[in-house]
């Protein structure tokens, strides 16, 4: 089951920076990884990927370069920077926080259904 | 319309700009598409669902629109920044001027830059400059850089006139009305040093900067400048850098990847609207009262530049807020008033323009 949207847009930008630290890649790719990575629970729309991977660039959090593949074909690439990497974790920890507590409040909750 | 032809419809960004983006997007409608088709797909069937998969052209374009174009008003805030804490300083000298110098304030010769309103205009300078110079070194281009350089830049030459008319000034010496031709060969030469920085690859243009650079320098050094009008003698200090400052706003931010021409308009309008304001005029409280609209106008133009969500709109901004300030000063307007608004449309407006067309065209990569 899909990811609702709403929370895949929430967090798109730590999703999209997690998946560039690993290495530099472009639109087409990250898509892919996402999906591949959470098994199709983070299937974000080509759509909504742009404004964020241009948005994310525009606060210096990744740099895009274009390259030439084989056919002759150009393609924009991202690869994160080194204030990106500083968010990156910074929000990693934030989450690991979240998930950490609402874990513990969802354990003490009795079993619906 | 198939979603490509719309995307590039809908997107009112420069030229350039849009022509990236629409080739991202490009690419990756070609991948995807290909992808199907190896697939087994049929061709028009693969384009067909290649653009499902893109999403609605209108939402992609308006939300890409809004993340090139508009500022949140935390980036408007800071846009605005220096331009209202240069009014602020520019205002105030006035008051300042008369606790500092007591009852002989009105009757003395006052110029703009005295005692705390050079110190603070000094201050603010290094502020803004260092600001920006930090964005620089870290190849970034937010809005706010724009109105941050060309403020902290121009101040900082400004202290430099003001501490040598001060210092003159103060020794009963007269003053030559626009500025001393030692500050104004000064600030040439560095102007000119960091438009040949900027341009520093490409051999022809280092040397028609430099070449600039020396001769606008000697026909300051020559040129009498006492002999000249007040107004006249600020156009002929205005020209004289022209050339340089719009290299650095075109090598700064238009052919950058990360900025764009409107930015460079940006920097242009913020780096020359205060220039009407420059004039060594005794102090009186009409004229204090008279560059009070001109400056809200600078400052409301900037804010509305940065909400505004088309490059259309900015443009037309910035064209309506020179418009304004021409007006806004309309009944101690002089003809030099009416050349420097001319001269500001063609600066801010025109030329950055002209280059995003050319420059587009000589990067056929850029070209859909």
């Amino acid at each position: 089951m899909p990811a609702p949207t709403e929370l895949v847009k929430g967090n798109a930008a730590v999703l999209i920076l997690s998946v560039v630290a690993r290495e530099p890649m472009h639109g087409y790719r990250i898509v892919k990884e996402l999906d591949q990575l959470s098994e199709g629970y983070f299937a974000m729309g080509e759509g909504t990927l742009y404004p964020h991977l241009h948005q994310l660039e525009k606060d210096g959090l990744i740099e895009g370069y274009w390259e030439t593949v084989s056919g002759g074909r150009d393609r924009k690439c991202y690869r994160i920077t080194e204030r990106g990497k500083r968010e990156l974790a910074r929000r990693q920890e934030e989450l690991r926080e979240f998930q950490k507590n609402v874990n513990r409040v969802l354990s003490v909750a009795p079993e619906a259904g | 319309m198939d979603f490509l032809s719309e995307v590039e419809k809908k997107l009112d960004l420069p030229p350039g700009e849009k022509a990236q983006v629409v080739r991202e997007l490009k690419s990756h409608y070609e991948e995807l598409k290909g992808e199907l088709v190896a697939a087994g797909m049929d061709a028009n069937l693969a384009a067909q669902e290649a653009s499902r998969k893109l999403g609605d052209a209108a939402d992609v374009s308006s939300r890409l629109q809004a993340v090139h174009c508009r500022a949140t008003w935390k980036t408007a805030l800071l846009t605005v920044l220096p331009l209202a804490a240069m009014m602020i300083v520019h205002i105030s000298r006035f008051p300042l001027m008369q606790m500092l110098l007591g009852p002989h304030a009105d009757k003395s010769v006052v110029y703009p830059y005295q005692m705390s309103a050079l110190i603070a205009t000094a201050l603010f300078g290094v502020i803004f400059l260092a600001g920006s110079i930090r964005e620089l070194l870290r190849n970034r281009r937010p809005m706010w850089l724009a109105t941050w350089l060309a403020v902290g830049f121009r101040e900082l030459g400004r202290s430099v006139y003001g501490l040598q008319e001060l210092t003159t000034w103060m020794k009963g010496q007269h003053i030559a009305h626009a500025g001393i031709p030692s500050s104004t060969v000064l600030w040439l030469l560095a102007t000119g040093l960091i438009a040949m920085i900027i341009f520093r690859r490409s051999t022809k243009w280092s040397l028609v900067l430099g070449g600039w650079t020396v001769l606008a320098g000697v026909v300051c050094i020559l040129v009498p400048w006492e002999s000249f009008a007040v107004g006249w003698s600020i156009a002929f200090s205005v020209v004289a850098d022209t050339p340089l400052v719009m290299a650095i706003a075109l090598g700064l931010f238009a052919r950058h990847p990360y900025g764009n021409t409107a930015q460079a308009s940006l920097f242009l309008f913020a780096f020359t609207a205060g220039t009407s304001m420059v004039s060594m005029r005794s102090v009186e409280w009409y004229v204090v009262a008279a560059d009070v609209l001109p400056t809200i106008v600078i400052v409301a133009t900037v804010l509305a530049y940065a909400r505004s969500s088309t490059w259309r709109q900015k443009i037309l901004i910035l064209a309506g807020g020179i418009v304004g300030m021409y007006f806004a000063h309309f009944p101690f307007s002089s003809v030099y008033d009416t050349l420097h608004t001319v001269f500001m449309l063609l600066l801010v407006i025109l030329v950055p323009m002209l280059f995003e067309r050319r420059w587009s065209e000589r990067r056929p990569e850029l070209v859909r």
